[in-house]
């Protein structure tokens, strides 16, 4: 039970991991807390739906239409929110308050059009299979999402670390003012940095639309909310932080669902982060340097 | 090569340049010096399109810089070694160097072998993380970095600041080996003797003015610089 439990855990967290990463990447990079993360995320998970739904596409083409449509929106979310802003070089709070607006239109848009429904995935979308394994079930749709997340994890810090393109983020990361005077153009390293963004959010919309079976406009917030524990709990900036971060906060949620009330969950999870931050005030694996330099250093 | 005239720069409300111009001709060093504060690394801000400028003209080769996004002047090959070097200490030598090439379009060859010519240090540490280097292998891998531009001009904000004399001696030298090999230099520097001693014309700015400007070697001479700029017996080289 606990085991099978703990399997459910890392499902759940590993998804939670990746839409957190896209939220840290683009802190990391831009310093933007992009309020507007989990309606890229919910739109992600509608793309996927109607990709598998009216184009009847199988579910590896929903996934990245998902993600391509997450990503797409992430940069327009950018041109419209966030790029005014920093032209007139807006204080970071400026960027908050932006994409809070963004989110309220982007949620109302998706209520308007599913009429406030709770939309699913056919069946067929993905074959539901299990396997036994040491006494514990496990779906075949759990094994491929640890898989897609591993599989985008391991490309997010192959492209950052491996590729001149990431260089060149990494190094608008550590220091945007000298990035510009090294030719590095700040509106293709934004594209990349939001697409990237948006593309993670877009996939771990589909993957939680699959798991739990249900696509709906406020899936994003509980998430969003989530994500803030999760970057603070790993460390604002750090892609390890938030993956092992992520992970911890599926478990608990889990656990705290199955062996206590589901109610609890968030009481739970928050009372971690404070215990946490009461030991670690800047996350497990969080430096005084901030998110910015955590995105270059890795 | 390189024309201002008439430059005038404010932020927040401040008047950091007036009325600024000069003319650094192809092949050249050329030095511009002055006290602390006195608008040095504005005037290099704004050439490099970090700074706005509120009237005025600069034209590099013929382009109109102002106005220019900062990644695209680099591009034209007007690049800014920034003060305090600014090396990305996350990434290894070799990183550095790489990102210095995106600035060189399609210009450069063989850059690289050259630049570990000039700073062999550069070559046996090239796995090392920038971070981890002293202060003056910092310096030459700015230098370095700028250098895989295939810079038209080189643009240096305070070189010698925070360096060792010897080491400040070896930069230098870099510098007019450089120079020889046909790169002009815009070089800012607080060390005004040494700044005069290896430049062809000059400029000394205070309070964001241009109060004097020459051939290096005759302000080396002039009374008023020598007393102002050089009397100080304490002058480090």
């Amino acid at each position: 039970m606990l085991a099978q439990q703990l399997l459910n855990g890392v499902v759940v967290g590993s998804v939670y991991g990746l839409f957190a990463l896209g939220f840290t990447l683009l802190f990391g990079v831009n310093h933007i807390m992009n309020m507007a993360h989990g309606a890229v995320f919910m739109w992600g998970a509608f793309a996927g739906l109607f990709a598998a739904t009216m184009l009847d596409l199988p579910f590896i083409a929903a996934l990245a239409i998902g993600a391509l449509a997450g990503g797409l929106l992430s940069v327009l979310l950018d041109w419209v929110a966030f790029r005014p802003l920093r032209k007139r070089k807006a204080p970071e709070f400026s960027a908050i308050v932006s994409s809070i607006g963004a989110n309220l239109i982007l949620l109302s848009l998706a209520q308007q059009m599913t009429a406030t429904r709770v939309m699913r995935f056919p069946f067929d979308t993905f074959p539901i299979r299990i396997y036994e394994v040491f006494g514990l079930r496990v779906q075949l749709l759990q094994l491929v999402i640890i898989g897609i997340v591993i599989l985008m994890v391991v490309g997010l810090v192959w492209y950052l670390q491996r590729t001149s393109a990431g260089r060149q983020i990494r190094t608008v990361a550590y220091s945007e003012s000298t990035s510009r005077l090294l030719g590095i153009n700040p509106f293709s390293v934004n594209f990349q940095v939001f697409f990237l963004s948006g593309a993670l959010a877009g996939v771990a919309g589909v993957l939680i639309g699959l798991v739990f079976n249900s696509v709906h406009f406020m899936m994003g917030e509980p998430l969003l909310l989530r994500a803030f524990v999760v970057i603070i709990l790993g460390g604002l900036g750090s892609i390890p932080g938030a993956l092992v971060a992520g992970l911890l906060i599926g478990i608990v949620q889990v656990l705290t669902v199955s062996y206590l009330s589901a109610g609890l969950a968030d009481v739970v999870v928050f009372s971690l982060l404070f215990l946490v931050l009461l030991a670690r005030p800047t996350g497990l694996f969080g430096s005084v340097h901030g998110g910015a330099a955590r995105v270059a250093r890795q | 090569m390189l024309d201002v005239s008439g430059l005038n720069v404010s932020y927040s409300g401040i008047r950091a340049l007036q009325d600024v111009s000069l003319t650094v001709g192809q092949g050249e060093i050329f030095a511009l010096i002055g006290p602390n504060g006195a608008g040095k690394s504005t005037l290099l801000n704004t050439l490099s399109g970090i700074v706005p400028a509120q009237a005025g003209q600069a034209t590099f080769e013929g382009q109109n810089l102002l106005g220019m996004p900062a990644h695209r002047i680099a591009r034209a090959g007007l690049i800014q070694v920034p003060e305090g070097r600014q090396v990305i200490a996350p990434l290894t030598v070799r990183e550095n160097l790489e990102l210095g090439r995106i600035a060189s379009s399609g210009r450069g060859g063989s850059e690289l072998d050259h630049v570990h010519d000039l700073f062999p240090v550069l070559a046996e540490r090239r796995n090392q993380l920038a971070g981890s280097l002293s202060g003056g292998q910092q310096q030459m891998l700015a230098i370095g970095r700028a250098l895989m531009g295939a810079p038209r001009i080189l643009v240096l904000d305070e070189p010698s600041l925070g360096l060792a004399p010897v080491i400040v001696r070896e930069v230098f030298d870099a510098l007019l080996r450089l120079n020889r090999e046909g790169l002009t230099i815009l070089l800012i520097e607080q060390n005004a003797k040494l700044a005069l001693e290896t430049a062809r014309h000059a400029a000394i700015l205070e309070q964001g003015r241009v109060v004097m400007r020459g051939v290096a070697a005759d302000l080396a001479h002039d009374p008023l610089v020598v007393d102002h700029y050089l009397g100080r017996a304490e002058d480090p080289v």
